[in-house]
């Protein structure tokens, strides 16, 4: 076969084309993937927001508190207070801390406060203005105003929940203890999750031994999901007091693999518990156990009161 | 015209084209993503509101209370060398400013070389620079006497 010479220019041309806008969306993509998992926004809004808040407190007279919070940012983030800035780093144990580039923003010093420096690695903190020292201080988890609706009064003679949990001596006998407490207050525990109004699955992560994630699946009933998790959440942490520095709700696909086990098409939450392995006393571990199972129980006569 | 010179018209013509196609992308991509935040206003105002109200910096305290009274001006604290050391900001560029009390005819200032370099600057209104002027009713004390007066401060800060 024999090309003539328009016919091969025309295929060049358009083969170009082509791998110019595959390229450029190859790269759009791949930019607008990084940006949304980036924290340098993050990082460049809290560096700001700290030293500002800093700054003005040098104006204040007095004792100062100011509870902070950092859960906006994708991932966890560092904060050192510097003598004249705040530097904030992402949360990486496996990095030096001199081969981390940080996000700094500068206040301005005044020759009578003194800066107490010091790294600091959690999502809640205060800053704290006192007899002319300044210093960032860790702070755990503070409960939560819950949303009121949608209403989920119900009996709880009525009510028939599905527990589950993963194959886990620690979640086992959680998830047991739950069961047998829901049990003596009337409420029925179903084998089969569709029967289920409410359906809970308690299992353990791997990342941060003080850090709570509780998930819950997109659905017709997200408002109530979400109830239910803020209550839980509230619960674990009124129950367990000064233990998560960081907690995380998030809603997850329900065809995803973290939601199997759930009843999807109804109100449900997925509670994950950083890993005990460090609890190494068994009286210790047995109280924090019996800690969780009570904040569960409380959470489901909470939700259906 | 030769078809050569037809060809070469229709390649600028489609490589125009695809210029403003990649100048549109890449406006969507700057309009849609947020990644730095403008703050110079509020640190601006994080600037004045530490200036007037900071115990250390211009508040007037009462020598038997040890009470700082925010808004009223203590004379003495109103020097070249108290607010530099009361407001130091390691980048000495970041902010400049004149401070003027017509009544008692003072003028002092924050980082004075920058701010007569910057002042003197053609590009003051519009360059690398927000400048703010405000003008603020006060009370100042000098030797035990409370007058009013009003307080004149012009700020110049580095775009950040």
């Amino acid at each position: 076969m024999t090309w003539n010479k328009r016919g091969v220019s025309l295929i060049y041309e358009k083969l170009i084309i082509i791998t110019l806008i595959v390229f450029v969306a190859v790269t759009l993509f791949l930019w607008i993937k990084n940006v949304g998992n980036d924290t340098l926004y993050w990082k460049n809004y809290y560096a700001k927001d700290v030293a500002l808040i800093t700054d003005l407190l040098h104006a204040t007279n007095g004792i100062v508190n100011i509870n902070y919070d950092v859960l906006n940012s994708p991932k966890k983030l560092e904060f050192l207070l510097q003598k004249d800035s705040i530097a904030v780093y992402d949360y990486n144990p496996n990095l030096e801390r001199g081969k981390q580039i940080p996000t700094i923003f500068r206040f301005a010093k005044d020759k009578t406060t003194i800066i107490t420096t010091g790294e600091l690695s959690s999502c809640y903190f205060k800053i704290i203005q006192k007899q002319n020292t300044l210093s960032l201080e860790k702070d755990s988890f503070k409960t939560t105003i819950c949303p009121l609706y949608p209403t989920t009064k119900k009996e709880l003679k009525s009510v028939s929940i599905y527990v589950t949990y993963e194959d886990d001596e620690f979640t086992k006998m959680i998830g047991e203890a739950v069961k047998k407490r829901l049990e003596t207050k009337d409420v029925t525990i179903t084998i089969s999750k569709e029967d289920a109004d409410i359906s809970i699955k308690i299992s353990i992560h791997q990342d941060q031994k003080n850090m709570l994630k509780i998930f819950y699946p997109v659905n017709i009933n997200i408002k109530k999901s979400e109830k239910l998790s803020c209550i839980m959440k509230n619960q674990l942490t009124l129950k367990l007091p000064g233990q998560y520095t960081s907690v995380k709700e998030e809603s997850a696909n329900r065809y995803s693999v973290r939601m199997q086990g759930l009843n999807t098409e109804k109100p449900g939450v997925e509670i994950e518990i950083g890993s005990q392995e460090e609890v190494e006393d068994a009286n210790a571990l047995k109280s924090k156990q019996s800690d969780i199972v009570n904040a569960i129980i409380k959470g489901v006569e909470d939700y259906f009161k | 015209m030769n078809k050569k010179a037809d060809f070469t018209i229709t390649m600028i013509w489609k490589f125009l084209f695809l210029s403003l196609a990649l100048f549109c992308v890449w406006f969507i991509k700057e309009y849609f993503t947020v990644q730095n935040l403008q703050t110079d206003l509020l640190e601006t105002e994080v600037f004045f509101e530490r200036m007037l109200y900071s115990p250390s910096t211009l508040s007037y305290q009462d020598p038997i209370t040890q009470r700082y009274y925010p808004g009223i001006i203590d004379l003495d604290k109103l020097t070249d060398e108290n607010l530099n050391k009361t407001l130091n900001y390691t980048n000495k560029k970041t902010f400049s400013a004149k401070i003027d009390l017509e009544k008692e005819k003072i003028t002092v200032y924050y980082h004075k070389r920058w701010y007569k370099r910057l002042a003197a600057a053609s590009f003051l209104q519009n360059g690398g620079v927000h400048t703010v002027k405000r003008t603020i009713p006060i009370t100042y004390e000098e030797n035990g006497v409370f007058s009013k007066g009003v307080l004149k401060i012009h700020l110049i800060k580095k775009k950040s």
